[in-house]
């Protein structure tokens, strides 16, 4: 057995050929002053096509994008759960409308601001996703999946039934803010709420409690070795996935003006949005506001489409044939694309930030394989 | 981390003596007392006991299933014994969950590699960090602007290491796809990111040819000093556990066979029945060749 033998001398340092990290290619890109002019003009374009589009059509299209804006919040919301922490909630609808009844109740008994009622959305809406999050440390896998399916059960046929916290029947009221009482003002409410939650989104995984919870995801003995505590980020997870949808609840609840314990049922919310987050792509924020906005566009279009080229039946029930079409884009997604619409979305997000355009990149989970990933 | 200022730098660590014997300290960076634990009906571990001195590298070898992942995992507190005690640095730590003997100081790898696969390597060098973060979580996720300085620095420091361990080059790679000895070797980077006085090598040198064992054992001693670093480790290669350990703890179905400086051990006559079986002879020349090269008499 040949072998060089050479003990390190005092302050030497281990042997391989050293790269230090300016070396790295990749650094140093900058785009051109035109290459900037396309960025700017790529934010700008679709900015000024969605003013347009706001302006030029009736109130009922500015409804629609709020609407759009509350379901992203909301997907976002399970994104938190289902693609950073790699836990499941099946029962989405006890977390929107537990938001929504809490600042209607707020709003139109307590006679607070609305934006009094919102934080007490986010608040209350962290508080009962902690208590499921309790549960999750103690259920696992698909037992937890039932659990979730059955408090967002009992929260519709319970708790949503309260006459003291929503009226019954009747509905709770909910009015929106004086000044953004109109659908085009309240548009506003709603996309200054989402881009505060991306924001704040932002800063979550780019921080040590977003890397936590990816951590826990694939391993919790990785995730402790490296001082992660694993209880204590699975509630945090919970806690801002409940904070998410009590803000989706508030502005859901101000948008219909009242709402009703109907209002949420398992299809209508938990399932639409658990699609929209699969097809928007798991832990791709941009391609899950994307997702948003193309479902709640293609429910308004579907109808013209349809009588355009004459298909009755499809022209009729609209909204059923989107639910339909977005089930069967989650599975293909989920087969074929794990990215979803981040697979776009993503690549088009760093070239705006100032990098090359390339599809695939080192960072992320894209097309890479990781055992321990938790699709749902 | 003296990483960056790369100025203190500690003696060696007290070698071995000739006689057989270690000067105790009075307080060992690692104690486990009298350690046992069961699962069901299997004794996995019989009043084990182990002591390590500061800047010691400690060997613990042993033959499969004799129990040494295991006395890892209660010493990093994945499993609690059912009798015994673990003394970090003095400290009783046998009731602490994991995460916090490793804000403590305990730096562990894994013998199936312990990295957030999905990620790259750097995202993981960030996240194992986690403890010496200076922010709080919830500052962290609304955006606090001193979070965005600390994140930098957490970024410099994470390249600093891997710069150190020649790693640098794959920053920006997805951990999924290095091959495997490069993962034992971004995982001892990600170890030693997490800051630890004590560095736990769960089998640091498998899947490695001889050449690269050798590279491994002046990595492991380059970085004792160059991290104030006490080292225990895991290891089925005989030659790189002669070569770089200062003491050596052996095994057998979850017993304590023997113990003592490298040299006694591996011409113990139950630890060649035991451990090296009936390869016993040709091990023994290789240890024995890596003992000289060492320098200690043997």
């Amino acid at each position: 057995m040949a072998r060089t033998l050479e003990r390190p001398s005092a302050g030497g340092t281990p042997s391989p050929p050293r790269t230090t990290v300016s070396e790295l290619p990749g650094r140093g890109f900058q785009p051109t002053p035109a290459g900037w002019a396309a960025r700017a003009g790529a934010v700008l374009a679709p900015l000024m096509v969605g003013v347009w589009y706001v302006r030029s059509n009736a109130p009922v299209r500015s409804d629609a994008l709020a609407t759009a804006a509350v379901i992203a919040i909301g997907a976002l919301s399970l994104n938190v759960l289902v693609g950073y922490t790699g836990q499941i909630s099946l029962g989405h609808q006890a977390f929107i409308g537990i938001g929504a009844f809490t600042s209607a109740y707020i709003i139109s008994e307590s006679h607070q601001p609305f934006l009094v009622g919102v934080v007490v959305a986010l608040l209350v809406g962290a508080v009962q996703a902690v208590v499921l999050g309790l549960i999750a440390l103690r259920v696992r896998g698909l037992y937890f999946a039932l659990v979730t399916l059955a408090w967002g059960k009992v929260a519709e046929q319970c708790l949503f039934r309260l006459k003291s916290f929503t009226r019954g029947g009747a509905g709770a009221e909910a009015p929106r803010p004086s000044g953004f009482t109109t659908d085009k003002a309240y548009l506003v409410v709603c996309l200054v709420g989402l881009a505060l939650i991306l924001l704040v989104d932002w800063r979550l995984v780019a921080t040590k409690a977003g890397r936590a919870m990816q951590a826990l995801r694939e391993s919790p003995q990785v995730a402790a070795n490296y001082g992660v505590d694993v209880k204590g980020y699975t509630l945090y997870a919970f806690a801002v996935a409940g904070a998410y949808a009590g803000v989706a609840g508030a502005l859901f609840a101000s948008r219909r003006l009242t709402v009703q314990s109907g209002d949420f049922d398992f299809a209508g919310i938990a399932l639409t949005y658990l699609i929209v987050t699969v097809v928007g792509g798991l832990r791709r924020r941009g391609g899950i506001v994307a997702f948003s906005l193309l479902y709640v566009l293609g429910g308004e279009y579907l109808p013209d489409l349809a009588r355009a080229i004459g298909v009755r039946t499809i022209e009729v029930n609209a909204g059923y044939y989107i639910q339909a079409l977005s089930a069967v884009l989650a599975i293909l997604t989920l087969i074929f694309q794990p990215d979803g619409l981040g697979t776009i979305t993503a690549p088009v997000g760093r070239w705006l930030r100032g990098e090359r355009f390339q599809l695939a990149h080192g960072g992320g989970a894209l097309g890479r394989g990781g055992g321990g990933d938790a699709r749902p | 981390m003296p990483v960056l200022d790369g100025a203190d730098r500690r003696a060696p660590a007290p070698g071995p003596d000739g006689d057989g014997a270690r000067r105790p300290t009075a307080v060992p960076v690692l104690r486990a007392d009298d350690v046992s634990i069961r699962f069901g009906g299997l004794q996995a571990l019989t009043d084990v006991s182990v002591r390590v001195e500061e800047f010691e590298i400690v060997g613990l070898i042993g033959p499969n299933g004799a129990g040494k992942t295991t006395i890892f995992n209660c010493i990093t507190g994945f499993y609690r014994p059912q009798r015994g005690r673990i003394l970090f640095k003095g400290e009783d730590v046998s009731d602490l969950p994991p995460h916090e003997r490793s804000a403590l100081g305990m730096g562990r790898t894994f013998q199936n590699v312990g990295l957030v696969k999905t990620e790259t390597v750097i995202d993981n060098m960030l996240t194992a960090q986690h403890a010496a973060v200076e922010y709080g979580a919830v500052a962290g996720t609304l955006g606090s602007p001193p979070t965005f300085g600390a994140e930098r620095r957490l970024r410099r420091q994470g390249e600093a290491i891997l710069e150190l361990l020649g790693l640098a080059r794959l920053r920006d790679d997805p951990v999924a796809g290095l091959p495997y000895g490069t993962l034992k070797r971004v995982e001892i980077a990600t170890a030693l990111a997490t800051d630890p006085d004590l560095l736990l090598l769960d089998e640091p040198g498998s899947g490695m040819g001889p050449e690269e064992a050798d590279r491994l054992g002046d990595e492991l001693l380059a970085l004792r000093r160059e991290f104030d670093l006490t080292i225990v480790m895991i290891e089925h290669h005989v030659p790189l556990v002669v070569r770089v350990c200062d003491y050596v703890y052996v095994l057998n179905f979850g017993q304590l066979l023997t113990e003592g400086l490298p040299g006694e051990v591996q011409r113990h006559p139950e630890v060649v029945a035991a451990y090296l079986g009936d390869e016993a002879p040709e091990a023994e020349e290789a240890a024995e060749r890596a003992l000289e090269e060492r320098g200690v008499e043997a």
